[in-house]
């Protein structure tokens, strides 16, 4: 039997699918789903692909079985939600991260995002059992680039918190910071440009039953440079969103 | 603390966070070897093996200088479509690139690991005036068991040529420009011979808000470091 969870590593076999790219339309004033097909990320590889890629489009839902059973993937909630603060009490972003960098870091929950999150990936993906791999994977796919009418700089970073299986952490893969490594001023073919990139994924084989539950909410962080009085460093939280995916038994 | 070259500061520290990813867990945020050591021996099924540094300490470099790692030739091969590299020299209004890791180790198997063994080199970089976004360029040449041999960017395959974990990042609330190579290796069933080597120059570059007139994007590199390792089958 096994349980692999790599959501801390940039996997993204996806599954062929055709998607239909949409034009822009805005869902809030924040957030605008541009889903686009699969595009390099600035941010390291995936299997299968020679650059780190999207899976592109916007999947809201994969049929599958396991043991002979019906399952589904499935996006939690569909669309990306923006949120100006914190909000869900079961990620607990605030409490979680204050509790894990509010010794070094002075939070300050300002709000007031100039610009928008354009949503160019939102999508499930299965990847079924190979000779190389036995196990079935599935999980989600997001890339959003920041849009801020602005230039930007190297100042801009994420801070994503993770509630997985009951556990909330800040999902920083152990870093002496909060930022989340796969985000922020990135170059892509020569062009700079601030983005988010995740794609959290689980395996499984086995006699087991499958019952997974990811949430996030995940912001964008300005690190000032500057200090409060106590020596800490003044980060402002601007925006940010929530988003996720489930597994069951259908 | 001393000079063994002009750019160049070893400054060997103890074990310190450096504001990158960790390997572990179990071990904490993600941090240094620290110190200087040179040499370390271990067995495989048999085998005797010698990790060690290819010279006892970090090189500083004005410019690329190797001709089999061949920096400028690799790098453009593969991203001067996109970006153009400008070779400026040695960083101006920076201090000397502090070296406060490079070292060697090595850990026995155990019922939860495979032997393991690796390097690290960890450097900071003051800059005493802003530089537009700082990033690292590594271009390594490897050689396997096989006696193969070749040069590429250490970039982790991403569509840009900068090395994954340096630049700009914060360390418990304290911003710092530096680069750490960690590169732990580990013996499995299936390979015959641990045998191999690793030499590297990494460059400090600075990635401007220009392009040319190609529409490419303009990356001045600053000074670097030549630095590498080998693993070598030894008698008893």
């Amino acid at each position: 039997m096994t349980f692999s969870i790599t959501r801390r590593t940039l996997l993204a076999a996806t599954a062929a699918a055709s998607f239909l790219p949409l034009s822009a339309a805005a869902t809030t004033a924040r957030i605008v789903r541009d889903y686009r097909g699969s595009q390099p990320t600035g941010w390291p590889r995936t299997p299968g692909h020679s650059f780190g890629m999207t899976a592109g489009g916007h999947r809201t839902a994969v049929d599958f079985d396991f043991n002979g059973r019906p399952h589904k993937v499935s996006l939690l909630p569909a669309d990306l939600v923006y949120r100006d603060k914190p909000t869900d009490p079961e990620v607990g972003f605030v409490r979680t991260l204050n509790d894990a960098f509010g010794r070094w870091y002075d939070f300050r929950y300002t709000g007031g995002l100039r610009g928008h999150f354009s949503v160019q990936s939102y999508s499930v993906f299965l990847r079924e059992p190979s000779a190389n791999d036995p196990s079935t994977g599935f999980g989600a796919d997001l890339y959003v680039v920041y849009k801020p009418g602005l230039p930007v700089d190297g100042n801009l970073q994420w801070i994503q918190v993770v509630n997985q299986a009951g556990t909330r952490e800040v999902d920083n893969l152990w870093r002496a910071n909060p930022w989340y490594a796969y985000g922020g001023l990135v170059s892509i073919n020569g062009d700079e440009v601030v983005n988010f990139r995740d794609a959290p994924q689980i395996g499984v084989g086995g006699n087991i039953k499958i019952d997974v539950r990811f949430i996030a909410e995940t912001f964008l962080a300005q690190d000032t440079g500057k200090k409060d009085a106590d020596g800490r460093a003044i980060v402002n939280i601007l925006g940010g969103f929530s988003w996720g995916w489930q597994a069951r038994q259908s | 603390m001393r000079n063994n070259s002009t750019g160049l500061v070893l400054d060997y520290r103890p074990s310190q966070p450096h504001g990158w990813p960790g390997q572990d867990p179990e071990r904490g945020a993600g941090a240094t070897v620290g110190g200087h050591s040179v040499t370390t021996d271990f067995s495989d099924r048999g085998r005797n093996y010698r990790l060690k540094l290819l010279e006892r300490d970090p090189v500083y470099l004005p410019a690329p200088h190797d001709p089999d790692i061949a920096f400028r030739r690799t790098l453009d091969a593969k991203f001067a479509a996109n970006y153009a590299f400008h070779y400026v020299g040695r960083p101006g209004g920076g201090r000397d690139f502090s070296v406060q890791s490079y070292s060697v180790y090595s850990r026995p198997a155990s019922e939860q690991s495979p032997l393991v063994y690796g390097v690290d080199l960890y450097v900071v970089f003051a800059p005493t005036r802003p530089i537009a976004v700082p990033r690292w360029i590594q271009v390594g040449r490897w050689s396997d068991a096989t006696g193969k041999t070749w040069s590429a960017v250490d970039n982790a395959d991403r569509a840009n040529p900068f090395y994954l974990t340096g630049g700009l990042t914060s360390i418990y609330g304290r911003r710092i420009v530096n680069v750490d190579y960690a590169n732990q290796m580990a013996a499995f069933p299936d390979q015959t011979t641990l045998t191999s080597s690793f030499r590297a120059e990494i460059f400090l570059a600075e990635v401007t808000a220009a392009k040319d007139a190609a529409g490419r994007r303009v990356v001045r590199i600053h000074g670097g470091i030549r630095y590498g390792w080998q693993v070598q089958e030894r008698t008893a």
